[in-house]
């Protein structure tokens, strides 16, 4: 089977479970067919070989039965007192006597018609005949007869096979001869010999209508092995058909199987006791055998049935088998593409399932890896953000003092004062203890000191204003943000442009967000200025600290999530609108994935 | 669960199927076990008081039980008849029977029906007598020719090989007859001392012609003392003559067929022998021969000699020929 497989290179689970159910199948349904075959065959050989025997029995009573009537008959004429009187006598001459007896005898062949004759012959040789037409033929030597050499040396009734009674002139009848010794019962002396002919017809009607199956007969034959009855007794002679009389003349009685022409004959012996025949039931094997074509036909059309439906049920259970494993595959094709929501829907609860359940609960452990992986970075970015913005440009750092140093020799106090008190503040925030967030009136208090250093710097080109809705001063976010944005318009707007430039800073709620929008009126942006700015890392040395306009959006996107972040709204010549847009309620940390 | 519930009905339904068709063709079987193939048996005569048919018909019954066929007898009344089988050998062919067997009546007349029979197909075995024609068929029948012979070999022996002999037949358009004449006469050539008489006399199936004819040979030829009769009619009559003139020890007479009469006459003396056939092996055979032919159209024509038993006074109750002899009917 394997060869089978290999062979025809057949890889499909299902046809492997089909092809091995269906030979599982094929083998059973032989086995079960040739056993039951064997069965059959026995058992009905068994019962015809019954049956034919209690047939044969049931014949060989029948012709017993009738042969001890005529027996009875014979019995009768024993002790009939005219034949006594008659056979007594020296000489037989009586003839009154004689017609006497031929009456009597020829009232019992007339009473029945099986008799044929009956012939009493006398030891000095006279004979009486049942009828006085009939005529024995000349010079008959009695001593070459079988039946009356064989009445004399034994006792009781003798029985011949069939054959044409050969005694009377112009009689040709079929019968079968029974002798018997006429004795004298009073004198214990034999007077003679009496022979009744039965007529073969009564054998032959009560044997010739048997019919065994189809073609099977009953034939009997007397202890001599002469046929007594046989259908085909002409066959017989010409060797067309053959008996094997002498197996039969030798065996108990009971069943034999021989062969004919390569035919087989099952014959049933029954011995009779009484009359010695055997009667021989003869029964055609392919009579007994009729059954086994249909048998055949019947295994055969069984067979396909059975294998039909094996195929069909192997078809059932390995699709059903499979099917999960057919929806595990998706999934799993599903989760290779990236889909981490992939899982299999578990219907059943068996071995399939369990790889189902293995497998969910491995998506299950990837995906949330592959999340706190993905925070990992998150948090590590964070880090990294943090880390820029707590530096400060030493650039700005050294303007500024340099500025306070100019303005302290000029004697400029109170600006002096102004622009050192500010620096402070702005480290203040920026430090701010380590912490991320602060309330939004802690970062405009940075961007005020930040403004304020610069307006020192720059004087009167600078020019700014802030409007914030009170409500939400106390409102954390992260720090600085709004500074880095602030140092992008005065580099990039305000600087650039001839007269002074203003810059604008509202703080409004729109619904759950919070709207910081910087605004000033310098020179604004080109499209590629603004995409620019976003890409630019923080490195750049004008700024304040590390932390560029990226930056910040990057920290704003990383601490609230991607709807958030910076809007630029720009035009060349006419000033530049930047709206930092964050959630009220989002200033919680979300630092639980860090842990 | 849907596709599970259809495919069951689509299983059930499969499988009703199945056992309707598996119950269906056992039906079948079961009728064309009983519808036996048709045999008809065209006889010469179907009148049950000649013997000689009743044995073929008896042979033929057994065979038809042995070889599985419903044979059906025909026949006309009269042997000589010749229309008549002509006219049922054509109804039976209308009915396209398998096979007929054929006891042929005239070797001539009967040829255009019999090659009618051959050309449709229809598997022809002649018994007894055959048909004139080129197309072959087998033919089961006493080898008239070997049997005459053997007679005359015994005709030759109780002669003590020498005398004359007369011969005398039932039909001069017999070939049955002209058969057992030419053997009878072939023999008899080759002793030098036993002269046949050139003149065949002619019965017609009569026995009170025999037994004139056998009176005027006797007077034309006084020498005789062997007379050969063609069947059972001409040496009854023969025999009746030689005896009412006394002449049954010096005349030997020898023939065919027998029936209780001729016993009774060979038992007296009058008749020396008579050769008998086997018709109940020719009608047994012929069926035989048939449903082979029919099964097996290949299967080879021929001629198949059904033998034949010389019957003398010491062998007329030999258990085997008993039943030739006298053929048993109730």
């Amino acid at each position: 089977m394997k060869f089978f497989i290999k062979k025809f290179h057949i890889k499909s689970i299902q046809a492997i479970i089909t092809i091995y159910f269906s030979c599982l199948i094929i083998i059973i349904v032989a086995i079960i067919g040739i056993l039951s075959y064997y069965v059959t065959g026995n058992t009905v050989r068994n019962n015809s070989g019954e049956y034919v025997y209690q047939l044969v029995e049931q014949v060989n009573y029948n012709i017993e039965y009738y042969l001890k009537n005529v027996e009875y008959i014979a019995d009768n004429l024993q002790y009939n007192k005219d034949i006594q009187e008659f056979f007594l006598s020296k000489e037989h001459k009586d003839e009154k006597t004689e017609a006497m007896i031929q009456e009597q005898l020829n009232a019992i062949v007339n009473a029945r018609t099986d008799i044929s004759s009956i012939m009493l012959v006398a030891n000095g040789g006279s004979v009486i005949l049942n009828n006085s037409n009939y005529k024995l033929k000349d010079n008959i030597e009695f001593n070459e007869y079988l039946w009356y050499t064989q009445a004399l040396t034994n006792n009781g009734l003798i029985f011949s096979g069939s054959h044409v009674q050969n005694l009377l002139v112009g009689k040709y009848d079929w019968v079968v001869s029974c002798s018997t010794l006429l004795k004298s019962p009073t004198e214990k002396q034999y007077m003679g010999v009496m022979l009744i002919d039965i007529n073969y017809n009564l054998i032959n009607d009560m044997v010739s209508k048997i019919k065994l199956g189809e073609k099977g007969y009953v034939f009997i034959i007397a202890p001599d092995g002469d046929i007594v009855y046989h259908p085909k007794q002409q066959l017989l002679y010409n060797d067309i058909k053959t008996e094997d009389i002498s197996l039969i003349l030798n065996s108990e009685d009971g069943n034999k199987t021989v062969k004919e022409d390569g035919v087989k004959k099952q014959y049933t012996i029954v011995t009779s006791k009484y009359s010695g025949w055997k009667l021989v039931g003869v029964v055609y094997m392919e009579d007994i055998a009729s059954y086994e074509p249909y048998l055949k036909r019947f295994f055969v059309i069984v067979s396909i049935l059975a294998v039909f439906v094996a195929v069909i049920f192997a078809i059932i259970l390995s699709s059903n088998m499979l099917h999960p494993i057919k929806d595990i595959l998706v999934s799993m094709n599903k989760f290779k593409e990236g889909d981490l929501e992939a899982t299999i829907d578990i219907k059943q609860d068996n071995e399939i399932s369990e790889i189902a359940k293995a497998f969910n609960s491995m998506t299950k452990r990837i995906k949330t890896l592959v999340i706190k992986n993905k925070e990992g970075e998150k948090a590590k970015r964070k880090f990294e953000l943090k880390a820029l913005q707590a530096q400060i440009n030493p650039h700005f750092l050294y303007n500024t003092l340099d500025s306070i140093v100019w303005m302290s020799e000029v004697g400029n106090n109170k600006e002096v004062v102004e622009m050192t008190s500010s620096l402070a503040k702005l480290f203040r925030v920026s430090i701010s203890r380590g912490k991320e967030y602060i309330t939004v009136e802690e970062e405009l208090a940075h961007v005020k000191s930040y403004l304020t250093i610069q307006k020192i710097r720059y004087g009167n080109k600078l020019d700014y204003d802030i409007n914030v809705d009170e409500t939400l001063l106390q409102i954390k976010i992260i720090k600085i943000i709004i500074q880095p944005i602030v140092e992008n318009a005065i580099y990039h707007g305000i600087k650039n442009i001839p007269g002074q430039g203003k810059i604008n800073i509202n703080i409004v709620k729109e619904k759950d967000k919070m709207i910081i929008s910087i605004e000033d009126d310098g020179i604004g942006m080109t499209r590629e200025t603004i995409k620019g700015i976003f890409n630019r890392s923080g490195g750049e040395s004008i700024h304040l600290g590390g932390v560029g306009v990226r930056n910040v959006d990057e920290r704003i996107k990383l601490n609230y999530g991607y709807e958030y972040g910076l809007k630029y709204e720009s035009e060349l010549n006419h000033g530049t609108i930047v709206k930092i847009i964050l959630p009220i309620n989002g200033f919680e940390e979300e630092s639980i994935w860090i842990k | 669960m849907d596709k599970i519930k259809r495919n069951i009905l689509l299983i059930s339904i499969l499988f009703v199927v199945l056992i309707f068709s598996a119950i269906n063709t056992l039906n079948l079987i079961n009728e064309r076990n009983y519808k036996k193939p048709v045999v008809y048996l065209v006889l010469k005569t179907i009148n049950p008081n000649i013997e000689f048919w009743e044995s073929v018909k008896k042979g033929a019954e057994l065979a038809s039980v042995e070889f599985e066929v419903d044979v059906i007898v025909e026949g006309a009344i009269d042997e000589t008849n010749v229309e008549v089988q002509d006219e049922i050998l054509e109804e039976i062919i209308k009915k396209k029977p398998k096979a007929i067997v054929l006891a042929v009546t005239d070797y001539k007349k009967i040829q255009p029906v019999a090659e009618k029979i051959l050309e449709e197909g229809i598997t022809l075995v002649t018994i007894d007598s055959d048909v004139k024609t080129d197309y072959k068929h087998s033919f089961v029948a006493t080898n008239n020719t070997l049997a005459a012979k053997k007679t005359g070999k015994e005709m030759a022996r109780i002669l003590g090989e020498k005398g004359q002999v007369a011969v005398m037949t039932h039909f001069y358009a017999s070939t049955t007859a002209k058969e057992r004449e030419q053997g009878f006469r072939q023999e008899l050539e080759s002793y030098k001392d036993i002269k046949v008489i050139d003149k065949t006399w002619y019965c017609n199936s009569d026995v009170n012609l025999a037994y004139q004819k056998t009176l005027s040979i006797l007077k034309e030829h006084p020498e005789v003392n062997g007379i050969f009769g063609s069947n059972e009619v001409a040496i009854l009559g023969i025999a009746k003559a030689i005896s009412d003139k006394g002449l049954s020890n010096k005349i030997k007479l020898i023939g065919f067929d027998s029936n209780p009469e001729v016993v009774q006459l060979i038992e007296e003396d009058v008749i020396d022998a008579v050769m008998v056939q086997r018709p109940f092996n020719m009608g047994y055979i012929g069926i035989k021969k048939a449903v082979e032919e029919t099964k097996d159209r290949r299967k080879q024509k021929e001629f198949i000699d059904t033998g034949c038993v010389l019957i003398t006074k010491e062998s007329v109750y030999e258990p085997e020929n008993q039943k030739l002899i006298f053929p048993f009917s109730k």
